[in-house]
């Protein structure tokens, strides 16, 4: 150990160096290699509960198209009410209108919006009626699920739904068991809350057992209400859910849906239950924001078709998370595959600066391994002093190259929650080249002393 | 005590067998001066490399203190090395980048008895004031002249206290005033006990010897 270290001591620079390089190499690897678990643990793990689940949304393209073929225009824009208001109200300057008049501006295109969303509301609960009535002739449909969003930051959902809106294995909270025999609804609160409910950056978050109030719009009396709500529960990290911002996806959109860990963990998931008593479906006007719906075993692909079908005909987009999970697949093997040339790339690099330095220490090597042998070290304690040098070598680089990952996911704000995992593996292949510089090493060094044993003493030791 | 029994060994260069050592037998005693000399490529460092135990022969007998070392393991001659034998070589075999006292305790480093790093020190001290060049202890070998490179290696034998001296041309990168130096120096130790073999050109240092073992063609042409 002394030897090895002295060793190691006098020539500090180059050893730096390589030190440096397979720091640098282990850390891109441990990096890419837990970005590779981290795919197929989430999304993989996720999948499991996807089994025969179609995923409906309004899609609002088709929803237009469908109200413009009646006699309903488009949906009123706020810069054409403003010039329709303003001239109604001969006002040239809207910079001198007052606060009053600006509140009363906004109740003008409220209530038009108001009109518009009533016709699309009754042709949505129409069209609703219609999908429903599709789903159970097609025969496959077992539960169908509707939610919408409260607010900004919560989805209602009722029981059988928070029982398995999780797509995968976060538990609820032992705080809370969802009861069976009421119809509750009981809302999905993200932890980053938006409205004017939502504590602020210097405020704590929201816990078990808060009672906060949630104003949302009601579509049918045109207005906003405040709803009571308790939190109950919450979802251990990390929860799977859809994420609300797929709500409106459009056809063109889900069509190659795929679940990526981005898209669908959430951190710190609410379960809040709803407190006060109420009708959703009616409240709603009966229109839908998304289905989940199960699918019958066995069904078809006539019957499937048919289904995709009336789907397609109600002004709804729909994705099989059947044909999700393929995509799935498809977009993890991908970025294996693209991540696999950093991952060959990284281990190619050290490879060859193992052998780089080898050869380029080689001489030094050889001559300071050949005096060794002559004051009395036998081959064996030359092949210890070797293992010894590059095991501090390699576990000091190790620790770094850990380390320098660790540093670089916290400031791209990834969790290093895989990086252990990566770290192992990295770990585990970087034994193999150190098993493999170390028969290098050897190698290069006693290459010489078989030279000074087949007679080539003079002038080369 | 060395005794080498008829021994053989055969190297290949270039496709050719060269007969190295063609049943060389010789008896050198405890505390003999002994110089080798020969032409290039007659087999005296052959010789050398056999009796400090970096080559095995392919056959003959080699007894070292009455012990039949022909065959011993590495370990063993390793350890023999370390406790016996000291190499002086025509280029050091000096670590460059290792300090004068690191290479002078190196032996100590390598003992199958560990030693204390404050003893370790002391001894490498001592012998680096025997052979006059304790101030250098601080600097790289580097920095050293060829004469003092070589009291270096002198030292390095002093410390481990070995009974044979094994040079292989130790003058032979040295100017003459400096070499006749170190002849001195292994002059003294053989005075003190220590046996020296010397293998070289010059018959000036084979003239300093007490008794000088010629070589040819990988046979004893001389031994007087």
């Amino acid at each position: 150990m002394t030897l090895a270290l002295r060793s190691l001591k006098k020539q500090w620079a180059s050893f730096l160096i390589i030190a440096v390089q397979i720091a640098v190499c282990f850390a891109v690897t441990a990096y890419t290699l837990s970005s590779v678990f981290q795919q197929y643990d989430i999304v993989l793990s996720a999948n499991g509960a996807h089994k025969g689940y179609l995923y409906l949304n309004s899609d609002p393209n088709k929803l237009d198209e469908i109200l413009a073929s009646d006699e309903n225009s488009g949906r009123p824009d706020l810069e054409s009410v403003k010039e329709e208001y303003f001239a109604k109200n001969n006002i040239t300057d809207p910079s001198t209108l007052t606060e009053q008049q600006w509140d009363e501006f906004y109740a003008f295109f409220y209530e038009k919006d108001a009109e518009y969303m009533e016709k699309a509301h009754y042709k949505g609960k129409y069209l609703y009626e219609d999908l429903f009535a599709a789903l159970n002739d097609s025969g496959c449909i077992s539960e169908i699920h509707y939610n919408a969003a409260l607010g900004t930051s919560t989805v209602l959902i009722d029981e059988y739904l928070l029982k398995n809106v999780r797509l995968s294995n976060a538990d609820i909270s032992p705080l809370f068991e969802p009861t069976e025999d009421e119809n509750h609804y009981y809302a999905l609160m993200y932890p980053w809350m938006t409205d004017e409910n939502a504590p602020s950056a210097d405020s704590p978050p929201y816990k078990v057992g808060d009672i906060i109030t949630e104003r949302t719009y009601n579509l049918k009396e045109h207005r906003y209400d405040t709803f009571t709500i308790e939190i109950v529960g919450e979802l251990s990290d990390p929860a799977y859910a859809f994420p609300m911002n797929e709500f409106s996806a459009t056809e063109a959109e889900l069509e190659g849906f795929f679940l990526s860990p981005q898209s669908i963990s959430v951190s710190g998931m609410l379960i809040a239950l709803k407190k006060d008593s109420f009708n959703y479906m009616d409240y709603m006007n009966g229109r839908p924001s998304y289905i989940m719906a199960k699918l019958a075993d066995g069904i078809t692909d006539e019957q499937y078709d048919k289904l995709l079908s009336v789907i397609d005909e109600c002004g709804f987009a729909a994705v099989n998370l059947d044909e999700a999970e393929e995509n799935t697949i498809a977009k993890i093997t991908a970025f294996v595959s693209e991540n696999s040339v950093i991952l060959i790339s990284s281990l190619l690099l050290t490879v060859f600066s193992v052998i780089a330095v080898s050869i380029l220490s080689g001489s030094k090597t050889r001559r300071e391994y050949a005096v060794y042998k002559l004051c009395g070290m036998s081959r064996a304690g030359l092949t210890r002093l070797t293992a010894v040098k590059w095991l501090i070598i390699f576990t000091a680089a190790v620790t770094a190259g850990s380390l320098l990952a660790a540093v670089y996911l916290n400031i791209i704000g990834e969790k290093p929650g895989y990086l252990l995992y990566g770290a192992i593996a990295a770990a585990v292949m970087f034994a193999v080249l150190y098993a493999l510089s170390l028969l290098m090493s050897y190698y290069s060094s006693v290459k010489s002393l078989k030279a000074y044993e087949s007679g080539e003493w003079e002038g080369d030791l | 005590m060395i005794k080498l029994n008829n021994i053989c060994k055969t190297y290949h260069a270039g496709g050719q067998p060269i007969k190295a050592a063609d049943g060389i037998s010789l008896e050198i005693a405890d505390g003999e001066m002994v110089a080798v000399i020969g032409a290039s490529g007659a087999g005296k460092s052959t010789v050398l490399k056999i009796i400090g135990l970096t080559e095995k022969p392919e056959s003959g007998e080699y007894i070292l203190d009455g012990k039949n070392v022909t065959e011993c393991s590495d370990k063993k001659s390793a350890l023999l090395r370390n406790e016996k034998i000291s190499f002086i070589m025509q280029d050091f075999a000096l670590i460059n980048q290792f300090t004068v006292m690191e290479n002078a305790e190196l032996p100590l480093l390598l003992a199958k008895k560990k030693m204390p790093a404050r003893l370790r020190r002391k001894k490498a001290e001592e012998a680096l004031s025997a052979v006059g060049i304790s101030e250098l202890k601080d600097r790289k070998i580097s920095e050293l002249s060829g004469g003092q490179k070589q009291r270096v290696a002198i030292a390095r034998a002093l410390v481990s206290d070995a009974d044979i001296i094994l040079a292989d041309e130790p003058t032979g990168a040295l100017d003459s005033k400096t070499g006749a130096g170190i002849i001195e120096l292994l002059r003294s130790l053989n005075e003190k006990g220590t046996t020296v073999i010397i293998v070289t050109h010059d018959m000036n240092i084979a003239a300093q010897c007490k008794r000088v073992i010629e070589i040819k063609d990988g046979k004893i042409a001389n031994n007087a």
